[in-house]
């Protein structure tokens, strides 16, 4: 099964890579450098601020006397913010440079970030305690009864 | 190489847990851009680079008439749509394809930068303008925009979109006479065309041989 998956991606893979060596050479040289940074920027984006800031709030938030689930919702709750932050970022490069006409970027990005964040604040920090509390109470509750022997 | 089953990140993160989270974060990104296409998502479009809907006559634009260079030729009372088939030649005013028989479709402009806006066009059906010079039969049709360059001042359409009874030359957009930025004085609108072969700012219009 999991060799049968590897094969199904390895053949997926090579598909994608004949399809971009038939469209590739119709870019400029300029395109293709744009598109060559673009990509790299997806995996330093991942791998150097996505994943160690999650890494970083999971262990930090793991100390704190609050269930897994809580610390869970919380990482879920910075992912998407930070993904939402990464999604605005075209569009403020965008206005800073100046766009082509006035249909083009036209929302107030950075309000609409602080939206965003103070949205997803306000429900992982209600998620959170309502998870704690419910531990806590089914805490109390196993300790009343006693051990389970 | 052994056939381990991978483990989901490690203890602290559930395989569950990552593909959940992975789901809600792709629901997340399509909720907050969507709008741009889909007006019902509208008040979710948070990031997305277009707004449905907003633009001249409610419609974005990608290229201006002042971006093509098509200011004073766009706005020239000597501009006539030129039209070249098999059995002749014909040269219209905006005052005489307005004076023709118009219907009006409800049409997207599908742009290949991910925005999509409906919006209604109202002008004369590209077959029956051509049915004066000769017709289209199977034949190819090309468009020429009144720019002097880019790569889409001229586009050729297949016999299955030009003989469509949907495809107008379009001069007026929701209600009122085509903006100078949406290809005034008459552009071309077909159905499940990609925005860039929507022909703004029609100067001549060929049946090829």
């Amino acid at each position: 099964m999991i060799r049968a998956v590897r094969g199904l991606l390895a053949l997926t893979a090579f598909g994608c890579f004949a399809v971009s060596a038939t469209v590739l050479p119709a870019l400029s040289p300029d395109a293709l450098l744009r598109l060559g940074v673009w990509l790299a920027a997806a995996i330093v984006l991942h791998d150097g601020v996505l994943v160690p800031t999650l890494q970083l709030t999971g262990a930090l938030a793991g100390r704190l006397p609050v269930p897994r689930a809580a610390v869970l919702v919380v990482e879920g709750g910075l992912l998407l913010g930070l993904l939402v932050s990464a999604l605005a970022i075209p569009p403020l490069v965008t206005q800073h440079n100046g766009p082509a006409n006035p249909s083009v970027v036209p929302q107030d990005y950075p309000a609409n970030l602080g939206l965003f964040w103070a949205a997803d604040a306000a429900l992982v920090l209600a998620a959170v305690v309502v998870i704690t509390w419910r531990g806590r109470r089914t805490g109390a509750r196993r300790t009343a009864s006693g051990p389970p022997s | 190489m052994s056939a381990e089953p991978p483990t989901g990140g490690g203890d602290r993160f559930s395989r569950r847990a990552f593909l959940g989270l992975a789901g809600a974060a792709t629901a997340t990104a399509g909720l907050v851009t969507a709008g741009q296409s889909f007006e019902i998502l509208g008040p979710a479009n948070l990031v997305a680079p277009r707004v449905a809907g907003r633009g001249p006559q409610g419609l974005p634009v990608n290229k201006t008439a002042a971006a093509a260079g098509v200011l004073d030729s766009a706005t020239d009372a000597a501009w006539r749509l030129r039209l070249d088939g098999s059995d002749g030649s014909r040269a219209l005013s905006r005052a005489e394809l307005s004076a023709l028989p118009q219907d009006t479709q409800v049409l997207p402009i599908a742009c290949v930068e991910g925005w999509t806006t409906s919006a209604t066009w109202t002008g004369v059906p590209l077959a029956s303008l051509l049915a004066g010079v000769g017709g289209i039969g199977d034949r190819h049709v090309r468009l020429t925009s009144l720019e002097a360059g880019g790569a889409y001042r001229v586009s050729t359409m297949g016999p299955e979109f030009a003989t469509d009874p949907r495809t107008l030359v379009a001069l007026g957009l929701n209600g009122a006479p085509l903006d100078l930025d949406h290809g005034y004085p008459a552009r071309i609108i077909a159905p499940a065309r990609s925005g860039v072969l929507q022909t703004k700012w029609l100067a001549h219009i060929e049946v090829l041989p």
